[in-house]
C-alpha cells in the first residue's frame, strides 16, 4: 500500500516538473480571486417605479462615467466667498480649476456645525482633485446631518453642474435658495448656476 | 514483482494526473460564491448629534461592543461619570477607511454635547461608527460564509485548529498514513471508526466530493489531498479549510466559516474573539449540531473544556489560562437572524427589490458585494417596540378579535427620502407578507391634501381661507346611480374655510371642492406628488376610492413634507464591490414636482389637522411645539385606517387593518393615529419649522367670512399665509347674518380686481355665469363639459 502510494506520488512529481501545462506552485488560492466588477443595467420584474433613483439611468452612476470630468468645468460659478457683495462684483465665472472658499456663516445666515463644515472642507478639495463622485458622496452624507443648509444644497448643485448633470443642478440650486433665506449671495450664485445649467452646451 | 507494480502504477499515473487537472480548475477557477453583504446607515457621532445615551449604547450593543472597565481593546466600551469612552473598530467605508479611535463621547440632554479624542483630549468633528450588518444575500444552496484571508485569521484560532484537527499538518504531505493506519486499526479492532483525516483531506471531502464513506472515496480524497498539498501552500490550504469548514445552521441558512460563525455566535469581528471563544468554534467541527451552544451548551461546554484542555496538555496555552478560560460562560450571543430576511425582513425585501433592477441575482449571491443601505437601526426598533403593544391595546379597547389587526409602516427623511424603517406587519422581525410594499389598499381621506393642493394652485379660486359649502352633495352621472357621499358625523356643517374642511376631512366640502377643479386635475396632481398608477378620474377617487401600498402613499408624503421636491425613495446608497472597490452609487436626487407656495399652504393647513382637526391626539400624545402636521385616513366600514404625517426629520405612514379586508373597527384616528404616535414620541422628532417660500405674503383675515378682518366689526382676526398677490380684497361685512347662506366663492380673490359685491347672489348662491369663478383658470371651461361638475353646480 504505501510502496503503491510512494511510486505514484513519483510518478506524480515527474508530472508535475515534466508538464508544462501545470501551474506553478505559487498561485495563490482561490480565496483572494474576486469576481469582477458587476455590470449594472438589467431590467427586472420590479413593478415599483417609485424606488429607487427615478432617473437612475440619467443620474446613476458608475465610477467609469463618474470620473469623466465634463466640458462645463471651466464654466463653473464660484461660490460666495467671505462676502457676498464683494463676490458677485468680482463673479466672472472663473476657471473650475479654482477652488472657492467657503461662505462665512454669517454670509449664509446659516450656522453651520463643524461636522457638517468638516465635510464641506472635504468635499471641496475632493471637487479639487477631480474627484467629482467623491465630493458629491460627501456633500450628500453633510446633508444628512444639516439637511437644511443652504450651502451644502449650493455646493452639492455645483459639483451636479460640473459633471454635467445640469438638470439637478438647477434643482439642487434651488433648493439652497429656498433655504437661504437673506442671504442674497448665496441666491445669487445659485441663480448663476441654473441659468449656465439652462443655457445651451 | 516490480514490473508488476510499474504496470499497475502507470494507470494510477495517469488517474492522478487526471486529478491534478480537476483540482487545479476546481481550486483555482472555483471562486468563492460570497454573498452580499448588507449594512445599515452608520451613526455619525459629533457634537450637536440628535443621539441620546439610550440610543448610543442600543447602537454599541447591536454591534457586539463590549462593555468593560477599561476600554483599551477595539470593540469595547465603558461609562465614566457622564462619558462614555468608546475604542471603535476600523471600517473601510464607500469613501474611504475610518480609522480605530479611542473616544471620549459626552451626551447631555438627548444629544451628544461632545467627541474628543480619549489620549489627548482634542475635539473631534466628526465620526462614523462602522455599520450594522444587517443581512446578507446567500445563494440556493443556503451557504453563507464571510470570507476570511490567511492574515486575517487569528494566529491562536490556528494553533488551535492544528492541535485539535491535524496535529502533523505543517508536516505531512497532504495526508498523514500514521494516522491513516491508526484509524484503520480502530476501525478494524474496536470496530469504532474513527477520523484519521487531515485538514487537507478535511477540505477535499468539503470541497470536491459526495459525503460517501467508502473506500474508493477515500483513497480518491486521500490522492487529491496529496495533489493538493504539492500544489498549494499550507497557509492557503489552511484559509481554504477555514473559510469552508461548516460550522452551524440558522433555519436554512448554513453557517460556512469562522468568519461568518463568530459574527454568528458571537456578534464580534474574529480578531476580537478570545481563547475560550476560539475553543467553542473548533470544538464545533466535530459535530456541530450536537454542539451547538444555544441548543445544547452542556455539551458546548464540555467539549470547549477538552478542547482547553488539549490546548495546555500540548503547550499551546498555559494550564492557568486554560484554567480561566474553563471558567467562562459560553459568552454566546441572543441569536440574531442575520440570513435571508434578517432581523429586518421588511426592510431587506424593499433593499433586494432595489438591487434586482441593477444586478444579476448570481452577482448578489456570489460576487462578495457591499451594499450600504439607509435603515437606522434605533428608528426600526422603536417602531417596532411600540406597534405591537398599541395593537394589542385597540384590540382590548375596542373588542376587536384578537392577533386581527395588521400593520405596515414606514419611516422616511423627508428632504432626501432615504427609507429609515419599515414594518411589514405586526410581527416584527417575521418575513412574511410584507404589507409596507405589497398591500394596495383604498387609502381614503389621505388623498385629500391632493385634492386641496390641486385647488391652492389655483390662488386665483382658493386659499386656506376660502368658504367652502359642507352642505349634502349628490353626483349623478348619466346612467349610473347617484351617490351621495356624506360625512363621517353624518352631518353637514354649512360654511366652512377650506383649511378647517380639511382639518376636520369633511367629505362633502371635498368632494365639491374636487369635482369644481376637476378629478383629472387631481389625478395630476397625485402623479406630481408620486403615484405610480393611472386611476380613473371618477368623483369616488376624491374621498380616497384609490389603491395604493403604503411605500407609494409614502413617497406623496415625502413631497409634500419637503416643500415639494420630490425625492424617489432609497433604501441603498452604496454598493461596493470585493477588495473594497466601490461600484455603484444611488445618488440624491430631487425634482420640484408641485410648486413650493401651495405646498406651503397645503402644509399649513395639515398642521390644522392636528391643532384643531383630526389628529388633536397628538396635542396630547406629544409636545405641542412639534408642529406637526399629518392627515387621517378612514375607508368604508372601518375597513383601513390611516395616518401620514411629518416633523422636520421623519415622514412617518402608518397603516392599520385587517388582511382580510374586513372592518377592522378603527378609524384614522382612533387607529393609526394612536400607532404613529406611539412609533414617534421616542424617537424625539424636531419641530417642523417650514419654510416659508418668497412667494407667500399674510394678510389679517376675518375667520368667519375669509375676508379682509375688518377691526370696525370688533373681535380678532387671524393672520394666514396668502400667495403674494392674493390675499382677500374686501373686508369682512359686520352683519353675519348672511353668511350663514353657503358662498363658496368668498374669499377667494383675483388679482387686481375688485368687483364689489356683484359676485354673488342674494341668496348666498355662487353666480357661475359671471367672472366670480375666475375665468382665466385653466381647469374652468372643463368644469362645464364633465357632466359631473354640471350638475354638480345644478344642485346649488
Amino acid at each position: 500500500m504505501k510502496i503503491l502510494i510512494v511510486l505514484a506520488l513519483l510518478l506524480f512529481v515527474i508530472q508535475l516538473t515534466g508538464c508544462t501545462n501545470s501551474t506553478p506552485r505559487v498561485k495563490p488560492a482561490p480565496v483572494y480571486q474576486h469576481g469582477e466588477r458587476v455590470g449594472g443595467g438589467s431590467t427586472s420584474a420590479l413593478e415599483m417605479p417609485e424606488i429607487g433613483t427615478e432617473e437612475g439611468g440619467e443620474y446613476g452612476e458608475e465610477q467609469g462615467e463618474e470620473y469623466r470630468v465634463s466640458e462645463l468645468d471651466s464654466e463653473v460659478p464660484q461660490a460666495p466667498t467671505e462676502s457676498p457683495v464683494t463676490d458677485l462684483s468680482s463673479n466672472s465665472l472663473r476657471g473650475g480649476g479654482e477652488q472657492v472658499a467657503y461662505a462665512g456663516s454669517a454670509g449664509t445666515g446659516a450656522s453651520m456645525g463643524k461636522a457638517a463644515k468638516s465635510l464641506l472642507d472635504k468635499a471641496e478639495s475632493q471637487q479639487q482633485a477631480g474627484d467629482l463622485s467623491g465630493a458629491a458622496s460627501t456633500l450628500e452624507r453633510a446633508v444628512r446631518i444639516e439637511p437644511r443648509n443652504p450651502l451644502l444644497w449650493n455646493r452639492l448643485a455645483n459639483v451636479r453642474l460640473q459633471q454635467g448633470h445640469s438638470d439637478l443642478a438647477v434643482e439642487f440650486a434651488s433648493k439652497s435658495s429656498e433655504f437661504a433665506g437673506s442671504d442674497e449671495g448665496l441666491k445669487q450664485n445659485n441663480f448663476q448656476i441654473i441659468d449656465m445649467a439652462n443655457s445651451p452646451r | 514483482m516490480l514490473i508488476l507494480l510499474f504496470i499497475a502504477a502507470v494507470p494510477l499515473g495517469t488517474y492522478m494526473m487526471q486529478l491534478s487537472d480537476e483540482i487545479t480548475t476546481s481550486f483555482e477557477g472555483r471562486r468563492w460564491a460570497v454573498p452580499a453583504r448588507v449594512y445599515s446607515r452608520s451613526m455619525e457621532l459629533y457634537a450637536g448629534a440628535p443621539v441620546s445615551r439610550e440610543r448610543l449604547v442600543s447602537e454599541l450593543e447591536y454591534l457586539g461592543y463590549r462593555k468593560v472597565s477599561q476600554p483599551d481593546t477595539t470593540g469595547t466600551w465603558a461609562m465614566n461619570g457622564g462619558r462614555l469612552l468608546l475604542r471603535s473598530r476600523p471600517f473601510i467605508f464607500w469613501d474611504g477607511a475610518e480609522p480605530e479611535q479611542s473616544l471620549d463621547i459626552r451626551v447631555a440632554n438627548g444629544e451628544i454635547s461632545s467627541v474628543m479624542d480619549h489620549a489627548s483630549g482634542k475635539e473631534i468633528d466628526l465620526v462614523r461608527l462602522e455599520p450594522l450588518e444587517i443581512g446578507s444575500i446567500y445563494p440556493r444552496d443556503n451557504e453563507d460564509r464571510v470570507i476570511l484571508a490567511p492574515d486575517d485569521i487569528p494566529e491562536m484560532l490556528k494553533k488551535t485548529l492544528i492541535t485539535i484537527e491535524d496535529r502533523s499538518y505543517y508536516d505531512h504531505f497532504g495526508i498523514d498514513p500514521r494516522g491513516i493506519t491508526r484509524a484503520a486499526v480502530s476501525t478494524l479492532v474496536k470496530g469504532r471508526r474513527e477520523g484519521g483525516s487531515t485538514i487537507t483531506q478535511q477540505l477535499v471531502k468539503n470541497y470536491f466530493l459526495t459525503p460517501r464513506r467508502d473506500l474508493k472515496r477515500k483513497s480518491k480524497e486521500a490522492l487529491m489531498a496529496i495533489i493538493l498539498d504539492a500544489k498549494y501552500e499550507k497557509e492557503d490550504i489552511l484559509a481554504a479549510y477555514a473559510n469552508e469548514i461548516y460550522l452551524g445552521q440558522d433555519g436554512n441558512r448554513e453557517i460556512h466559516g469562522f468568519g461568518l460563525a463568530s459574527e454568528f455566535f458571537f456578534g464580534v469581528p474574529i480578531a476580537e474573539l478570545e481563547i475560550d471563544q476560539i475553543a467553542l468554534m473548533v470544538g464545533l467541527i466535530k459535530a456541530p449540531s450536537t454542539y451547538n451552544p444555544r441548543r445544547n451548551p452542556k455539551n458546548a461546554l464540555k467539549r470547549r473544556n477538552l478542547v482547553l484542555d488539549v490546548l495546555a496538555q500540548q503547550g499551546v496555552i498555559s494550564e492557568g489560562a486554560a484554567g480561566v478560560a474553563k471558567g467562562k460562560p459560553l459568552g454566546v450571543v441572543k441569536k440574531k437572524p442575520t440570513g435571508q430576511g434578517g432581523r429586518y425582513p421588511a426592510f431587506m425585501d424593499l433593499v433586494k427589490r432595489q438591487l434586482r433592477r441593477d444586478y444579476q441575482p448570481e452577482d448578489l449571491t456570489s460576487e462578495g458585494l457591499r451594499i450600504f443601505t439607509t435603515l437606522d437601526p434605533w428608528v426600526q426598533k422603536t417602531a417596532e417596540n411600540n406597534v405591537l403593544k398599541r395593537l394589542q391595546q385597540l384590540e382590548k379597547q375596542k373588542g376587536l378579535p384578537k392577533g386581527k389587526l395588521e400593520v405596515a409602516s414606514i419611516i422616511v427623511t423627508p428632504q432626501d427620502g432615504e427609507v429609515l424603517a419599515v414594518i411589514g406587519g405586526r410581527k416584527a422581525g417575521y418575513a412574511g407578507f410584507n404589507r409596507a410594499l405589497d398591500a394596495t389598499r383604498q387609502i381614503g381621506s389621505l388623498v385629500k391634501p391632493a385634492v386641496y393642493l390641486t385647488a391652492l394652485q389655483d390662488p386665483g379660486s382658493y386659499a386656506l381661507s376660502t368658504i367652502l359649502d359642507d352642505s349634502k352633495v349628490v353626483l349623478r352621472n348619466r346612467g349610473s346611480k347617484s351617490w351621495s357621499p356624506s360625512n363621517y358625523d353624518h352631518k353637514d356643517h354649512g360654511n366652512v374655510p377650506l383649511e378647517m374642511a380639511l382639518a376636520k376631512s369633511y367629505n362633502q366640502a371635498t368632494v365639491r371642492l374636487g369635482m369644481d377643479v376637476g378629478v383629472d386635475r387631481v389625478v395630476k396632481t397625485l402623479h406630481a406628488l408620486g403615484m405610480s398608477s393611472e386611476p380613473d378620474p371618477l368623483p369616488s377617487l376624491l374621498l380616497g376610492a384609490v389603491n395604493m401600498t403604503p411605500l407609494e402613499v409614502t413617497q406623496l408624503y415625502q413631497t409634500i413634507a419637503s416643500g415639494g421636491y420630490r425625492s424617489p425613495l432609497r433604501a441603498i446608497r452604496e454598493v461596493m464591490g470585493p477588495e473594497d472597490k466601490a461600484l455603484k452609487r444611488y445618488p440624491l436626487t430631487i425634482k420640484r414636482t408641485v410648486p413650493a407656495g401651495p405646498v406651503y399652504l397645503l402644509s399649513r393647513a395639515m398642521q390644522s389637522v392636528v391643532t384643531r382637526g383630526t389628529s388633536r391626539y397628538l396635542l396630547s400624545a406629544l409636545p405641542k411645539s412639534l408642529n406637526l402636521a399629518g392627515k387621517t385616513g378612514t375607508t368604508d366600514n372601518l375597513r383601513d385606517s390611516w395616518f401620514a404625517g411629518f416633523s422636520s426629520d421623519y415622514v412617518t405612514v402608518v397603516w392599520v387593518g385587517r388582511d382580510d379586508n374586513k372592518p377592522a373597527g378603527l378609524s384614522g384616528s382612533s387607529g393609526a393615529l394612536r400607532v404613529w404616535a406611539d412609533m414617534m414620541k421616542p424617537l424625539m422628532p424636531s419641530p417642523l419649522d417650514l419654510v416659508v417660500p418668497g412667494t407667500i405674503e399674510t394678510a389679517m383675515v376675518d375667520p368667519g367670512s375669509g375676508m379682509l378682518f375688518n377691526p370696525v366689526c370688533g373681535g380678532n382676526g387671524v393672520e394666514k399665509p396668502f400667495l403674494r398677490g392674493y390675499t382677500p380684497y374686501e373686508d369682512a361685512y359686520c352683519d353675519s347674518d348672511y353668511l350663514l347662506a353657503p358662498d363658496p366663492s368668498r374669499g377667494a380673490s383675483r388679482q387686481g380686481e375688485r368687483p364689489g359685491r356683484g359676485y354673488r347672489d342674494n341668496d348666498g348662491h355662487p353666480d357661475f355665469n359671471g367672472d366670480s369663478w375666475d375665468n382665466k383658470k385653466p381647469g374652468s371651461s372643463k368644469k362645464s363639459n364633465d357632466g359631473l361638475g354640471g350638475f354638480l353646480r345644478s344642485i346649488f
